[in-house]
């Protein structure tokens, strides 16, 4: 079976900078695939490149057999590949019903004013409820403490359906007990046959919840395999401790 | 041998978060030691809470047999503590020897800084021989050296250096460790936090690995570099197995939220 996800020989420069040079990964449908790798190694960007917020200078991004090298972010949102960011990017002077509701997206009569569908707004209440959320449905999202931030972010990139959600950093600047949460929702949302590809650097988080993972070095992978070989692995302990 | 400086039971952090948790270290004087660990560790953070720009929450820093939890950093930079950050430091726009001449600006004694940037120029001779140009103009690794030179205008009892390699070519690289190498011969006591793990801990006497704010091994550099406890705490722990899924009641939203 394809991947739903294949990245093949992308590049991308900064000026005389090389942020990825040649990477190439895929992710199975239906896994949870980490993609870890030193700072600079070009984890931001290859997620920048993938969801349409960066033009690559070269290679193929394809998604469920289809290219979709270059097509912008808000269009591959609507065809089931979403992602969220280091920093939650939700709206702050917005409730965290408001959130949810901006997200869903799909209607066009959304864009004349009219009110959303039936089917969003269920899914709204749904997806209050599965957060626990309900509670707090009427609180600016500015009032959430970081992690919640973070929870809401990820409930918002559920109300466009995605079949492949890219997560960037899901635990970082989140304490303890909201890390767990967040690993609970992704293994719910796994189970009920999302695939992720994720960016962390919680090395226990990532061991424990994704396989496999695929290592990062210089805009490069250079070793994709399990948690176990990962750990073991010099090429990827030469790339953490230098050499 | 007492130690030059100790930290016990470090707390601290930024906001409403803790980044160190309890740091206990200690550095013997001398030597270099070399902090490393995983990305968001604290490293960092321990070193501006020995330079004092930042306070702890809880905990103790002594220097030289004396209490200095509580002092500016102005006052610790008298007491002999530099602290080189991450980026770079000089000033572009003015000349090597201006910029050696602005590591003394906090010192009465001119007399003194004048002989000690004489004592650094022939411990860093791109002090002599590049004197006159615009720091601005020099490579990222000599900038390196002129900022460690400039550490010595202030004949400091303690230099902490802030990943002195990072964004260096090797060549660069291995020009810094070895500068910080004759730093120690020269009798000066270093502290340096380390992302390149492997050439800081071949550099250094001591390595000290930080992991999630806490330190969690201390050895010699040379046994550190062998020893495959720092792998597993970079890259975290083997075998770990998934948790079971656990029901929906265990998932919260807002409890545990500081």
């Amino acid at each position: 079976m394809t991947a739903l996800l294949e990245v093949d020989g992308l590049a991308k420069n900064f000026g005389s900078v090389r942020a990825v040079d040649g990477a190439s990964l895929a992710v199975a449908r239906n896994s949870i695939t980490a993609l870890i790798g030193p700072n600079g190694s070009g984890k931001t960007t290859l997620f920048n490149l993938i969801t349409g917020y960066l033009q690559p200078d070269q290679g193929r991004v394809r998604f469920g057999g289809r290219d979709i090298t270059g097509v912008d972010a808000g269009r591959l949102y609507r065809r089931g590949l979403s992602r969220t960011f280091q920093q939650a990017r939700v709206f702050p002077q917005l409730t965290v019903q408001e959130n949810l509701t901006v997200a869903a997206g799909f209607s066009w009569r959304q864009l004349f004013g009219q009110r959303m569908s039936r089917a969003d707004r269920e899914r709204v209440g749904q997806l209050l409820d599965e957060f626990r959320m309900a509670p707090v449905a009427d609180l600016f999202a500015s009032e959430l403490s970081y992690g919640q931030r973070k929870l809401l972010e990820f409930a918002a990139v559920l109300m466009s359906e995605p079949t492949l959600i890219l997560l960037d950093e899901p635990t970082a600047g989140v304490n303890p007990v909201m890390i767990e949460t967040m690993e609970q929702h992704i293994r719910e949302r796994h189970a009920a046959g999302i695939t992720f590809l994720i960016v962390e650097h919680d090395m226990n988080f990532v061991m424990r919840l994704c396989n496999p993972v695929v290592v990062l070095d210089r805009g490069r992978e250079i070793f994709t395999g399990s948690p176990a070989d990962v750990q073991t692995n010099p090429l990827v302990l030469d790339a953490y401790l230098g050499s | 041998m007492q130690p030059l400086l100790t930290l016990r039971e470090v707390v601290a952090g930024y906001g409403a978060g803790d980044i160190l948790k309890g740091v206990d270290l200690e550095v013997a004087p001398g030597t270099v030691t070399c902090l490393i660990g995983p990305n968001g560790a604290g490293k960092s953070t321990v070193l501006k809470c020995v330079s004092g720009l930042l306070r702890p929450r809880i905990g103790s820093v002594r220097f030289a047999g004396a209490e200095i939890t509580s002092l500016s950093p102005r006052a610790r930079l008298l007491k002999g503590i530099v602290h080189v950050p991450q980026d770079r430091s000089l000033f572009p726009a003015m000349t090597v020897a201006d910029n050696l001449l602005m590591g003394g600006y906090a010192v009465k004694d001119q007399k003194a800084v004048r002989r000690r940037i004489e004592e650094a120029s022939e411990v860093f001779p791109i002090c002599k021989t590049r004197a006159g140009e615009h720091a601005g103009s020099l490579s990222g690794g000599e900038q390196k050296q002129v900022e460690l030179a400039r550490t010595l205008v202030l004949d400091p009892g303690l230099i902490l250096l802030d990943e002195p390699s990072i964004g260096l070519d090797p060549k660069s690289r291995h020009q810094v460790f070895a500068s910080i190498r004759r730093l120690a011969e020269a009798g000066r006591t270093v502290l340096l936090v380390e992302q390149n793990a492997r050439s800081g801990l071949a550099a250094s006497d001591f390595g000290a690995v930080l992991e999630s704010g806490v330190v969690r091994l201390v050895d010699t550099g040379s046994n550190l570099l062998t020893d495959p406890e720092v792998a597993r705490l970079y890259l975290g722990a083997s075998g770990a197995s998934p948790t079971s899924h656990r029901p929906a009641a265990a998932m919260t939203f807002g409890e545990g939220e500081r």
